[in-house]
């Protein structure tokens, strides 16, 4: 029924792009030396609600259009995460994030997007997004 | 004179839906065009931060404008971690033999390493101070095409050449190998959905194009 494409994306991830969501970060209750750059992202986005972008179907940057294929799931393991802080120069696995285990023992910090159309995207560039209802974003599924 | 009237009123109605028609053409293309159908867009936000890593797990740059492509986020040409660095022993190791499997490896002294993209080059600053430039458009392929193993992929790369495989291993204090991914990771996704959603006008046109041929031909 559906025309089935195959869209290349050149990315060490399996999507090309990461976008952050300061308000989602700040949700999870660390430290203020833990900003959305600590999840190492491509874009990060200021002014939206928290953990809004779990209902993101699609996005506009500018004149570029993503599509959000999946929430970007970081594993807490042993009450640290897979990463580190890429402006302090220290690890990563930092005792506050032990807090983050009441949201179990996974967390979405973002939305993997794919960009469906290409464009320039600009530092002060309004986000619009258009949500979809009933479901949010699926996991990491994607790379065949 | 009652035919003459039959026909004058025959053609203002063919007229009438030729216009009708056209309009409705007009319309559709138009919407195609600019995206309205479906158009449920609102504002959410807006953009605070950009960051690219040309090198893999390295510091970040913080351009104030990128280029999206299909292929990902791009600075003057170089992809969001297109470079990445391999170990040069152990199980992972095989370049010597192409098409060999070989690992994407991560330590954490990776994160003082800066990377720079411009135009044809790709700057590497070490945290000694010295820096190395990669000439984009002439890269010293020591081997041939290996396949990589990167985030729960296998993906071709090529060995950067041995020069600054040796620079960056006396910086690191380990033999490493600085790898550049040649090809894209394959992944398949719906395109009806995409055009359900209006960002991809092409369909809508091909719909129309499709309706114009139905109804005229």
């Amino acid at each position: 029924m559906y025309e089935k494409i195959i869209r290349k994306v050149f990315m060490a991830r399996p999507k090309p792009l990461l976008v952050t969501l300061i308000s989602s970060t700040s949700q999870f209750g660390l430290p203020s030396i833990v900003t959305a750059s600590f999840f190492r992202p491509n874009v990060i986005i200021t002014g939206c609600r928290a953990l809004e972008e779990q209902w993101w179907s699609h996005v506009r940057i500018g004149d570029v259009y993503f599509q959000v294929k999946s929430q970007d799931i970081r594993v807490i393991s042993g009450g640290s995460f897979v990463t580190y802080m890429p402006t302090l120069e220290i690890p990563a696995k930092i005792r506050h994030l032990k807090r983050l285990t009441s949201y179990g023992e996974a967390i979405s910090v973002g939305v993997n997007a794919l960009v469906v159309k290409a464009g320039n995207i600009r530092i002060g560039d309004p986000v619009f997004a258009s949500k979809h209802y009933g479901y949010a974003a699926e996991d990491d599924k994607g790379v065949e | 004179m009652t035919v003459s009237r039959f026909v004058v009123s025959v053609a203002k109605v063919m007229t009438g839906v030729g216009l009708a028609v056209a309009a409705y053409v007009f319309f559709e293309y138009y919407v195609a065009k600019h995206n309205w159908r479906y158009q449920t867009f609102r504002l959410v936000g807006e953009v605070v931060q950009i960051n690219i890593c040309p090198l893999a797990s390295t510091k970040e740059i913080c351009p104030e404008e990128v280029l999206c492509t299909p292929k990902g986020i791009s600075l003057f040409g170089v992809h969001d971690r297109e470079f990445f660095i391999t170990r040069t022993k152990g199980p992972d190791f095989a370049v010597e033999s192409p098409s060999k499997l070989v690992k994407e490896y991560f330590s954490e002294s990776f994160r003082e390493f800066e990377a720079y993209a411009d135009i044809n080059v790709l700057t590497i600053n070490a945290p000694s101070g010295q820096n190395y430039d990669i000439d984009l458009t002439h890269s010293e392929h020591s081997h041939g095409p290996a396949q990589v193993y990167r985030a729960s992929s296998i993906v071709a790369a090529s060995d950067q050449g041995k020069k600054i495989s040796s620079w960056l291993s006396q910086e690191l204090g380990e033999e490493v190998h600085l790898f550049r991914q040649t090809d894209d990771i394959m992944m398949k996704f719906n395109r009806s959905n995409m055009a359900m959603c209006s960002i991809c006008p092409e369909e809508s046109v091909r719909h129309i194009q499709q309706k114009v041929g139905i109804f005229f031909f």
